[in-house]
Parts: structure tokens; C-alpha cells; sequence
């Protein structure tokens, strides 16, 4: 419930005690028709979906982690709610600071507008000041390479020149804390580097980033710290290296190096077909 | 440290919880609403973007642009006067200015609140992945409908006085009965904006409802042509009480078209407008922390 004295560390950017996020799964069945209007007057039945379950953890002010993790692991639930997007059923949330997400590629874009169009609206819904954007905008233009398109409308754009647009946006943002979900590894490698270098520049700024992300080497060349999540709880904590190697042995069978494909449908590599709620 | 003087006051409930209920429960109702002002100053940046997006959306690709705002409303007043001049003669003088002043504000209220509507479900990528006030959505498109409302406005009225229009004093009390308007359409848009992500059915309803709406507000007929009496019920009465844009309307009519003061049952509308502004944004605020799992 709500605690008037803020729990945690003053001096972590975030702090997260024992939160959870449990959504109602409606069940869609088909019916008859006298069936739906019967149903119209009953409740409708809801399952009850822990996906994201009794989660402690901290990030100290200007630290970077990293949150890895299977597809469902309750990763980008938790980063909705670090960025207030998801309201947390249960625990305490508390962030430190001002706040922004590096949006997934191009959100908020309009395919009908012009790329300069676009960038002034994605700025003004990551609350970027619109002094500062007049400013840095030849500079974003220029490190998307968009220098030629910037005027004709973003529907004409290939699928990279709009990952490139919407990661220049992105990093405009100057919040003192980072969000960002799977943004990183958009381009080519050479627009990669570059990406990366950027990221760097940003946290040595001071900056607390936390990285959502199941590309494990991106968490364990970017981040201090990572937390594993499966199936919503957190798995393994502490530095970052070691916990992407727990976790990438534990997905590849026998560690990493020794496996170099996994059989689609034995990923847990215990030699059985896997059981479909791991997925 | 951000360089950036702004960084420092981002909004507080900004990834802030305690718990399931809404971050600013545990304030004062009046605190409350001072630090939804401030947040909504806060991104007035984006509620500009988003209103000038909406109105270049309503414009492209059509060759004649914000013309049609106007061009629109007079071909239907051309309509309604063909039908109820030529078909069924009516006792009002210059009767396309008496339709053209009811049709200006109708579409306003019409078009702000259907758009508003659809507003929050439409934009379901924007709100689960950013955390911005949410009223900016509705909001934005009530404001794109009224900047509409007010050009056309500043056509007909030059228009009208070409026409035979005649003004006096009580032409300044058009920007209250406008406010009053803007406040009705305002409290609604938000309660509808919020239930349609519950409940497409709104959506549908709505457009059902409007037309009921428009026909029981008299934009192309005078109200005094309602029945007053009618099953014992005195209806021209119950429409004036129950239906503020009725009032609203006459209003419009009697200022910019008549040199007449207001009608005294222009209280009724502004105390449903402050009544539906209220409860409306109250519904909005209470429910919108849920909208990003539901849309």
C-alpha cells in the first residue's frame, strides 16, 4: 500500500520492493448466441496471470542494468511499469529523478507526415523541450544519415532508415533515468557501433539506464549489473557478466560455446520436448 | 547532471506507485487539481503537436484544405433551406444565416466529441509505451475541433453582417457562451474517451445518440416550433431545461444574428457545463492509469 516514506536508498535512482503485476486473462470462448447474452448478465470468468511476481530490486543513481530473460519472462511488464505506463498490482515503486523510455523504433510516427514532422511529434511525447530539439535537430538528422529524406513522408522510408530515425529520436531524450526496451541493434553494424558509442558517451553523463533486452551480449557490454527474470521472478541478480552467464547456460543446455544450436523445441535441452507453458 | 533546465521537474506520479491506487490519492482534492494543471503545462509541447497533427490530418490530400470546415456547413444550410424553405415554408427571416449560426456550433460539439471518443483507443501504441497524461488525447482533439469552430467563426460573422446580421453590445457575450460550449463538450468527451476503452460499444451508440442529440436541438427548425403541450407534457419547456445545447444555441443565434441578450436559461447550461467538466475529467483520471492494459 501506499507508503508516505519512500523505501529504499535515497541515493538509488530506483527502487522496486516486492512488486507484482497480475493480469486477469478473459477467456473467449465460442458461444450461441443465447449463451453470449446469458453471459451479458453473469460476471465475466477471469484467470488470474502473475507476470510479474514479488520483484526486489535497486539501481543505484548513474548505474547501468540490464533485465534479461525468455520471451514472457515478465521483462517488458516491468518496464512498463518503471516507466508508468502499467500501474503495479502489488509492491512499491519508487523512481528518483526524471524519467523518459527510448521508444521502440518510430512509435508515434505518422506515415503520412515527413520525417521533420515526425521527429517534432516523437520529441513532444517524450517530453523533449522544444528549445533544445530546434537545437540538436540538424545533429539528429545527421546522425540518422537521413540528411536527403528528412522532408518527404516516412511512408516512402525503407525499414531502416526508420529504425535509424526513431533510435536518433530516442537518444535526443535527456532524462537523468533511461528505459530502454530492445532498441538497440537496429541498422546496420556500422549504424550499430555508432549506437552503441552513443550509448556509452550517455552513461559516463552520469545517466541511470536500465536495458530490457534478451540480446545477452548487448546487457554484458553495456551494463554493471543485470537481473534474470523467468516466469515473471527474478532468477539470478548481482553482476553483470555472471548472471548473463547463468542465464545463457541455462538457455543453451550446457553453457556457453558448446551448444551452438539448440533443437527449436527442446530449448530447455533436457532432451524431451519442451513443456508449453516455458514458452 | 541533464544540461537540460527541464529534466529537473518531470511530473511526480511519473513511474511513481504505492500500490494499486492512483499516485495522487493520497493529496487533497484541491492539490490534486493544481498538479493535474501543472502536468498538463508540463507537456503542453505535445498537446500543441498533437493538435496541429489532427488538424493537418483533416486537411490532407484534399485540394481545397480548411475550406471545407466552412464549405461544408453551407452546403447543408443549403440543404436544410431548400427543404424547409421551398418544401415546408417556415416564418423565420433570412432563415440560411438562422441555420448556418446553429449548424457552426453543432459540428463543433459533434465533431470533438465523436473524435474525442475514439481518441484513446485509437492511439493504444502511444499510451502502452510512454507514460504522458492521458487527457492530452481527448483533449488535443476537442482543441484541433475548436480552432476549426473559431475559424469558421471568423468567416460567418463578417459574413453575417453582409447578410443583415445585426450586433450590438451583447456580441461580446459570444466568447462566454462559446466557453460554456467548450466546457460541456470538454466533460463529455472525456467521459466517453475513457469508457470506450471499456466498451466499443460507445462508439456505436454515440453516433445514434447524436443524431437523437441533433434533432431534439433546434439547429434547422426554431424551438418554438415544439409542441407545448403534448401528453400533458410541456416538451419546448423540458428541452430548454434538459438539453443545455438547445440553450446554447438559441444563444448563439440571439448575439450574433439578433442584437437580443442571452436567455435567461443560459445559467441551466453553465452549470451542467462546470457539473460535466468535473465529473467527466474526475471519471477520466480515475480509470486512465488502467488504460494501458486494457486498450
Amino acid at each position: 500500500m501506499a507508503t508516505r516514506q519512500m523505501p529504499g536508498d535515497p541515493s538509488d535512482a530506483i527502487t522496486v520492493v516486492s512488486l507484482g503485476k497480475r493480469f486477469d486473462l478473459r477467456h473467449e470462448r465460442p458461444t450461441t448466441i443465447t449463451q453470449e447474452l446469458l453471459g451479458l448478465l453473469r460476471p465475466r470468468r477471469t484467470e488470474p496471470f502473475w507476470a510479474v511476481q514479488d520483484v526486489t530490486m535497486s539501481v543505484p543513481r548513474g548505474g547501468a542494468m540490464g533485465v534479461i530473460g525468455r520471451n514472457g519472462s515478465g521483462k517488458s511488464t516491468l518496464l512498463k511499469m518503471l516507466a508508468g505506463t502499467l500501474a503495479p498490482t502489488t509492491g512499491t515503486l519508487v523512481v528518483r529523478g526524471s524519467l523518459s523510455t527510448l521508444l521502440q523504433l518510430g512509435a508515434g510516427f505518422h506515415p503520412d507526415f515527413t520525417g521533420r514532422n515526425n521527429v517534432w511529434l516523437s520529441a513532444a511525447l517524450l517530453g523533449i523541450p522544444e528549445a533544445r530539439m530546434r537545437a540538436g535537430f540538424d545533429d539528429l538528422v545527421g546522425f540518422a544519415e537521413l540528411e536527403q529524406f528528412i522532408d518527404i513522408p516516412i511512408k516512402y522510408y525503407s525499414a531502416g532508415m526508420l529504425a535509424r530515425l526513431g533510435f536518433a529520436v530516442s537518444i535526443s531524450v535527456d532524462a537523468e533515468i533511461l528505459l530502454i526496451d530492445e532498441v538497440l541493434g537496429v541498422g546496420d553494424l556500422a549504424f550499430q557501433r555508432k549506437c552503441e558509442a552513443r550509448m556509452r558517451e550517455m552513461m559516463s553523463g552520469g545517466r541511470t539506464i536500465v536495458i530490457v533486452s534478451h540480446d545477452a551480449h548487448a546487457v554484458r557490454s553495456l551494463c554493471d549489473t543485470a537481473v534474470w527474470l523467468d516466469r515473471g521472478h527474478v532468477r539470478a541478480a548481482g553482476p553483470a557478466d555472471e548472471v548473463v552467464d547463468a542465464y545463457e547456460a541455462s538457455s543453451l543446455g550446457e553453457g556457453p560455446g558448446t551448444v551452438s544450436r539448440v533443437h527449436a523445441a527442446d530449448v530447455d535441452g533436457d532432451g524431451l520436448p519442451d513443456d508449453p507453458d516455458d514458452a | 547532471m541533464p544540461a537540460d533546465p527541464m529534466a529537473g521537474d518531470t511530473p511526480s506520479n511519473q513511474g511513481r506507485w504505492g500500490g494499486p491506487s492512483e499516485p495522487s490519492s493520497n493529496q487533497g482534492r484541491l492539490g490534486g487539481a493544481v498538479s493535474v494543471f501543472r502536468e498538463l503545462w508540463h507537456y503542453r509541447d505535445l498537446l500543441r503537436s498533437l493538435v496541429s497533427r489532427d488538424l493537418a490530418v483533416r486537411y490532407r490530400r484534399s485540394a481545397l484544405g480548411f475550406v471545407w470546415s466552412l464549405l461544408n456547413p453551407l452546403l447543408m444550410m443549403l440543404v436544410f433551406t431548400i427543404v424547409f424553405q421551398v418544401v415546408k415554408p417556415q416564418s423565420v427571416r433570412n432563415y440560411p444565416l438562422f441555420v448556418l449560426a446553429g449548424l457552426l456550433p453543432w459540428n463543433f460539439l459533434a465533431g470533438a466529441i465523436s473524435g474525442a471518443t475514439r481518441s484513446v483507443t485509437g492511439n493504444a501504441h502511444l499510451i502502452d509505451k510512454v507514460y504522458f497524461p492521458r487527457e492530452i488525447l481527448p483533449l488535443s482533439v476537442v482543441i484541433a475541433n475548436l480552432v476549426n469552430f473559431l475559424l469558421s467563426l471568423a468567416v460567418f460573422l463578417p459574413l453575417a453582417l453582409l447578410l443583415g446580421a445585426r450586433w450590438n453590445g451583447w456580441i461580446f457575450a459570444l466568447p462566454l457562451v462559446i466557453l460554456i460550449e467548450v466546457m460541456i463538450v470538454t466533460g463529455i468527451s472525456m467521459m466517453l474517451a475513457a469508457l470506450n476503452v471499456f466498451y466499443r460499444d460507445t462508439e456505436q451508440v454515440l453516433e445514434v445518440a447524436l443524431t437523437a442529440w441533433f434533432f431534439l436541438t433546434p439547429v434547422f427548425y426554431e424551438l418554438e416550433l415544439l409542441p407545448n403541450q403534448f401528453l400533458g407534457i410541456d416538451v419546448w419547456r423540458l428541452v430548454y431545461t434538459l438539453n443545455p445545447m438547445a440553450t446554447l444555441i438559441t444563444d448563439y443565434r440571439y448575439v450574433m444574428l439578433y442584437e437580443t441578450p442571452i436567455i435567461r436559461h443560459t445559467l441551466i447550461p453553465f452549470v451542467i457545463g462546470i457539473a460535466l467538466l468535473g465529473a467527466g475529467w474526475w471519471a477520466f483520471r480515475r480509470v486512465a492509469p488502467a488504460f494501458a492494459e486494457e486498450v
